[in-house]
This record gives structure tokens, C-alpha cells and sequence, in this order.
């Protein structure tokens, strides 16, 4: 059975279930696409944390905005939205912090690399920000977590499967990345200096990939869990 | 013969940035903007952080000075002309390659550009104008652009700046002609509030007249001043930011500790910068831009500085026992945002939540307010859930326990830079 959406008002509460039972993510992922911005600002990012329903909480946001006519911030007594609505908070952030923090590595044949970490899977979100951003430059943005990577040319994102190792990175990267640890160094005040305060904004998990931190960076992509490990381990708990 | 080598990139940045680092605005808020076609970058209105620095605050902008020679003496200045410090100036061209190449790895979300007074104030305008014009012609630059306007310049040099940079700032230091007087003798308070007007009324003019196109300051003017260097009270310094908001459409007052960069008989010599000064200087401003409150609530004649204990709005409430508590499912907008831990975007929250049922506390946390500061100033459906009766000592008692985070962060600092 086709249910049309868009002529929603047919549907009165009750009587049968919005979307049937045996629906597919795909369509779930579709139907967010259209909700109004007051759903699909909750569900957007969501679907992009790591847990076993998603797709069965997504559902039921989706059908109670569409049964009752409420927006997501009004059932916030319930402990399934509350969850939803906290993940997808915590997910927006964590895009929001890595557009930052990504660092790109010139490497020779005119690639900027960049390989990062993170709670959820947000290599797509991050990786159109940047083809927005940076639409002349050929980017290769690498979750090295989950072994994924992304290769972005003239604002078009392509999968990407390593079968070699990274070139090597250019001089004028030697260069730069020298001069970007000198003035992160040189534009604290050390009068106002507050460690505690650095490390509340920017957890050490976060510190990692950061050239102007990071002592044991690892050059490419072969960089395994276990010395990611140590590296959490040696530097406090990231937790 | 003397032969001094000349500095090279790393030194010059070195110097530069090491004279730029006590402005303290490094927002890249403001406007949003996508990339330009062939072009490089785009700005985000929430703005974007890049890294922090060990003094905890944020980089988001490469802030560097084109030159740090300078012909004035401000006695609070690290780049003042008396000071035995080296000199450099940077090249328009290898500034912008600097920003350009920073920006495309990610490090920064944009430049912000100030300079000491080299010769003149039109020729040194005349400098910063190229390196900013490089950027935005040359490697069609759209990122996030922070022009310092220097005292003395010339009309012509601020249309320009205002027409190709995201926001333009003036620093207007001190609220008071005699700190001028004592401390920066070449400046002049009127002298640049009048620049501040003219800013605000080019800027205006030119939005208007560019009908969507072009950078034209978008982003607004901010300005700065420089706390516990003078004798100026918490009341002085937050009428001038009243009257800069309310008169000039400024975006952001900032204000900035004053570290003692110079030894001076007429400086302080502390050795520790009143950083919690600041931060409630922040909250009180906060409070007039966002909170509808006016100054006069804040602070008064008899009483014109702000508590150090308690942030400004548990004062205020605390001493306006009689205003609360606040019905939650009656209250107003104006009447919720005057209840400690309920902000602008939890009242609204509230306001549209209360139409379908009664509200509890469990949700009220959910919403995102501070239970434990708003529990003791509201009713719901005329219950209150505080544990102590609504009297003045014991809620003085009460709150002086629940400081906020930041605080903790503060208070911790404060007392790792005992004077050893």
C-alpha cells in the first residue's frame, strides 16, 4: 500500500499505524528528508549514532508528529525523545567541533588529507562541509575508527579503498605546520595560562589529530587501534 | 658595521603575533556566507573554533599585527614606541599567503588584522587594505575577515575596510577622558566614539547601497576595553557598553583583564589579572544585551561594582526577594527571564511547552534549566520545591554553594597564580 504523505490530514489517530510495520530504513531515511524542519532538525544526524533501533526510534518520533500533530520538544517527557533529542544534540556538536578540528596534511600530487577520530559516524556531514568550503582542492577526509574515507573533488564526494600508502607530505607542509605550532604556542597569555579550562573545551580525545598537540603523530593511514590506544591510556582517560 | 639579518617568516609571525595576542576578540561569528565561484571559503554565522590555547581561550581567527613598530606611548601597550622590543613589519603578499594556506589545512576560520602605527595612520591602513585586498581579489578568499580601524584614519581608508572585511573593530580602551589622559596622552575618548558614529553610519550607508553584494562589515563593530588598569568603576565601564549597544548598534563589547605587560609607576603592578572581574563583567553584559535588564537594576551610584561572590542575576534576585517566586505556568517572558537558571532559550522553551499540560522538574531539567539555582525563586501550579523557606540568609547560604562550572574553572585558576 502507497501511504502519500504529503496529504497527511487524511490520517486520523488510531485506527491504524502510519507507516506499516515492515517499512525499510531507506524509507525512513526518505520520509526524515521530508519532515518539516521542527522533526527533521531531531532526526536528521540521528540516524548516524551507533545503536541497534535507531531506525525503530526514528519511526516512532516520526509517527507521533504525525498522528498527534506534535513536535518533538513537546513529548519530551518521554524517554524515548528525550534519548533521541539528547543523542542528536550530542551528534550536531560533535559535527560542529570537527569542522573545526580537522586538520588537512598537503601530501605531494596535490591532495590535502585529513584523518580524524570520532564518537559517531559523521564523515559525510563533515566531508560536505568541507567540499562546500574548499570546492577547487581534491580532499581525502579518513575515519581511521571505522576504516572509512571519503574523497571530495569539485564538490562531489567519492568512497574511497587505500591499495597503496599515502605519499608523502611536501616541504611547503613541513613548513607550514611548523609556523601554525609556533603561533599556537605564541598566542596563549601566560599570565591568564588555565589548563583546566584548554582541556574542558577541548577533551583530549579531540587532541589527538591536532598538529599543534600531538607528540606521536603517525604519518598515513596505517595507524592501529592499539597504539590509539596507548595514546589514551598515556594521556589520562578520555572518558 | 652592524649587519642585522632580517627575520624571516617564522620570526616575523613570531613577533607579530606575539604583539596581537591581548586583543581579545577572535569571534568569526555573524554572518553567513557560502563559497564565491573559482573561490576559496565560507563563513558560518554560529562561527567555527579551531583550536584552544593553554590560556583556555579559543583561535579561530590567524591574529597577527602588519607591524608592531608605533609612534604612539600608551603606557598599557606591549608595542608602545618606548618599549626596547624588535621591530618588523610583514609584506601584504606574504601575510595573505600565510592566511591562505592556513585557512585550506583547516587551522583558522579566517584573519584578523591589526598593527601598530608605522609613519602614519592612512599609510598603515593603506598597508593592512593590501593584504586584505590580496586575499579576497588574489586567492578570492571568502573566509572570515576582522579589520582593525586605527585612530586618526582617514574616511576613505575606513569605507574601504568596512567594504572588504566581515567586521571592523575601534578599541575604545577606558570609559573615562582621564585614564586617557594619564595613560594613552595621543588618544582621545571623543575622538573615537565620533570614529565608532562614523563607522556605524558608513557601514549602514553602504548595505543599503550594495543591495546584498559585497562583504560591508555584515558582521558589525565590536570594540574593547581594558579592565582594572584604572580606577574606574564596574558602573563607568557597563555605561559606556550600554550606551555603545543601545546608540551605536555595536555587536560585542569586549573586555580584556589587564595584564601588566609594562613596568610603569602609574600602572598597577598586581600579579595576577582580575579575571573574575571580567567574567561578571561578561554576565552583566550579557544581562542588558540578552535578559532585558538595564543597567540601573544592575548597579547603582551608592553600590557600582558587582559582587564577586554571586553572579549579577542571583544578586539582583536576592535582593529583589519580593519579585519571586515566579508562577511558571502564568509567568511572561520578562517575568521567566529574571529567574536565576531559566535563559532565553529555555523561557521560550517553557512558554511553548506550559500550552500542553503541567510542567514538571524533571522536565524543566530537560529543557535545559538549573534546577538547583531556579528551584528556590519559582512556583509550579503554585507549589515551590525549594528545601529552604525563601528567606534571604539561607537562600545566601544555599547559592553560595551551587556556582556554575566556569566558575569552579575560574576560582581554581585564581588560586594557582598566588604570588609565590
Amino acid at each position: 500500500m502507497n501511504y502519500n504523505l504529503s496529504n497527511r490530514n487524511q490520517f486520523n489517530d488510531a485506527d491504524y499505524s502510519l507507516f506499516p510495520s515492515q517499512i525499510t530504513q531507506e524509507e525512513i531515511e526518505e520520509q526524515i528528508q521530508k519532515a518539516p524542519d521542527s522533526v527533521k532538525k531531531i532526526l536528521q544526524y540521528y540516524l548516524l549514532v551507533d545503536s541497534e533501533n535507531k531506525y525503530e526510534e526514528a519511526k516512532f518520533i516520526l509517527e507521533s508528529f504525525y498522528k498527534n500533530k506534535e513536535i518533538p520538544i513537546e513529548k519530551i517527557k518521554n524517554p524515548i525523545v528525550y534519548k533521541v533529542i539528547k543523542t542528536t544534540r550530542s551528534i550536531r556538536r560533535q559535527i560542529h567541533k570537527l569542522m573545526g578540528l580537522l586538520r588537512f596534511h598537503e601530501v605531494e600530487g596535490g591532495y590535502l588529507y585529513a584523518p580524524f577520530t570520532s564518537d559517531f559516524d559523521v564523515i559525510i556531514p563533515l566531508s560536505l562541509h568541507f567540499a562546500w568550503r574548499f570546492p577547487s582542492e581534491r580532499l581525502i577526509i579518513h575515519d581511521i575508527k571505522r576504516e572509512k574515507a571519503v574523497f571530495v573533488e569539485e564538490g562531489d564526494l567519492f568512497e574511497v579503498v587505500f591499495h597503496s600508502m599515502l605519499p608523502s607530505e611536501t616541504e611547503d607542509e613541513t613548513f607550514f605546520q611548523q609556523l601554525w605550532k609556533m603561533y599556537h604556542q605564541n598566542i596563549s597569555i601566560q599570565e591568564r595560562e588555565n589548563k583546566k579550562l584548554q582541556r574542558h573545551n577541548l577533551p583530549i580525545k579531540f587532541q589527538h589529530w591536532l598538529i599543534e598537540f600531538e607528540k606521536q603523530y603517525i604519518q598515513g593511514y596505517l595507524f592501529e587501534d592499539e597504539k590509539l590506544r596507548l595514546f589514551y591510556s598515556q594521556n589520562g582517560n578520555n572518558k | 658595521m652592524f649587519i642585522k639579518k632580517l627575520p624571516d617568516t617564522i620570526q616575523k609571525l613570531e613577533i607579530l603575533s606575539r604583539g596581537a595576542k591581548y586583543d581579545v576578540s577572535c569571534a568569526s561569528s555573524g554572518v553567513q556566507r557560502k563559497v564565491s565561484t573559482g573561490g576559496i571559503g565560507s563563513t558560518l554565522s554560529g562561527g567555527l573554533c579551531h583550536s584552544w590555547s593553554s590560556d583556555g581561550r579559543c583561535i579561530s581567527l590567524l591574529k597577527t599585527l602588519q607591524t608592531n613598530y608605533c609612534h604612539n606611548n600608551c603606557a598599557y601597550c606591549i608595542n608602545r614606541c618606548k618599549n626596547s622590543i624588535e621591530r618588523t613589519i610583514v609584506a601584504p603578499e606574504e601575510l595573505a599567503k600565510i592566511t591562505y594556506e592556513f585557512y585550506r589545512r583547516n587551522y583558522i576560520e579566517g584573519l584578523f588584522l591589526s598593527s601598530g602605527i608605522f609613519h602614519n595612520p592612512d599609510r598603515t591602513m593603506e598597508l593592512m587594505l593590501d593584504t586584505v585586498k590580496i586575499l579576497r581579489k588574489k586567492y578570492k578568499f571568502n573566509g572570515y575577515i576582522h579589520m582593525k580601524i586605527l585612530p586618526g584614519a582617514d574616511d576613505n581608508a575606513i569605507e574601504q575596510a568596512i567594504l572588504w572585511a566581515d567586521r571592523i573593530s575601534i578599541n575604545v580602551e577606558f570609559s573615562t577622558s582621564s585614564s586617557f589622559d594619564l595613560l594613552a596622552p595621543q588618544k582621545n575618548l571623543r575622538q573615537i566614539i565620533n570614529t565608532m558614529k562614523k563607522i556605524n553610519s558608513i557601514r549602514e550607508k553602504l548595505i543599503v547601497f550594495s543591495k546584498e553584494k559585497g562583504y560591508c562589515a555584515r558582521s558589525g563593530q565590536s570594540t574593547q576595553m581594558i579592565i582594572g588598569a584604572t580606577p574606574e568603576t564596574d558602573r563607568q565601564i557597563l555605561k559606556l557598553s550600554e550606551y555603545l549597544y543601545k546608540k551605536i548598534q555595536l555587536k560585542r563589547v569586549y573586555y580584556s583583564a589587564y595584564v601588566p605587560v609594562n613596568q610603569d609607576s602609574f600602572l598597577p603592578q598586581f600579579i595576577k589579572p582580575p579575571l573574575l572581574r571580567e567574567h561578571r563583567l561578561y554576565q552583566a553584559d550579557w544581562l542588558i544585551r540578552f535578559y532585558e535588564f538595564s543597567l540601573d537594576e544592575l548597579l547603582t551610584e551608592n553600590n557600582p561594582s558587582l559582587s564577586e561572590d554571586f553572579d549579577p542575576k542571583v544578586s539582583w534576585a536576592l535582593n529583589h526577594l519580593d519579585f519571586f517566586p515566579v508562577e511558571l505556568m502564568q509567568a511572561d517572558l520578562y517575568q521567566l527571564l529574571r529567574v536565576p537558571g531559566i535563559g532565553p532559550i529555555s523561557a521560550r522553551r517553557i512558554l511553548c511547552l506550559r500550552k500542553r499540560g503541567v510542567i514538571d522538574l524533571e522536565t524543566l531539567k530537560r529543557l535545559g534549566v538549573v534546577i538547583k539555582r531556579a528551584v528556590y525563586f519559582v512556583t509550579i501550579g503554585g507549589k515551590y520545591f525549594g528545601d529552604v523557606k525563601m528567606d534571604y540568609s539561607l537562600l545566601l547560604e544555599k547559592l553560595s554553594k551551587c556556582n556554575s562550572t566556569r566558575e569552579i574553572v575560574g576560582d581554581l585558576f585564581h588560586r594557582e597564580l598566588q604570588p609565590i
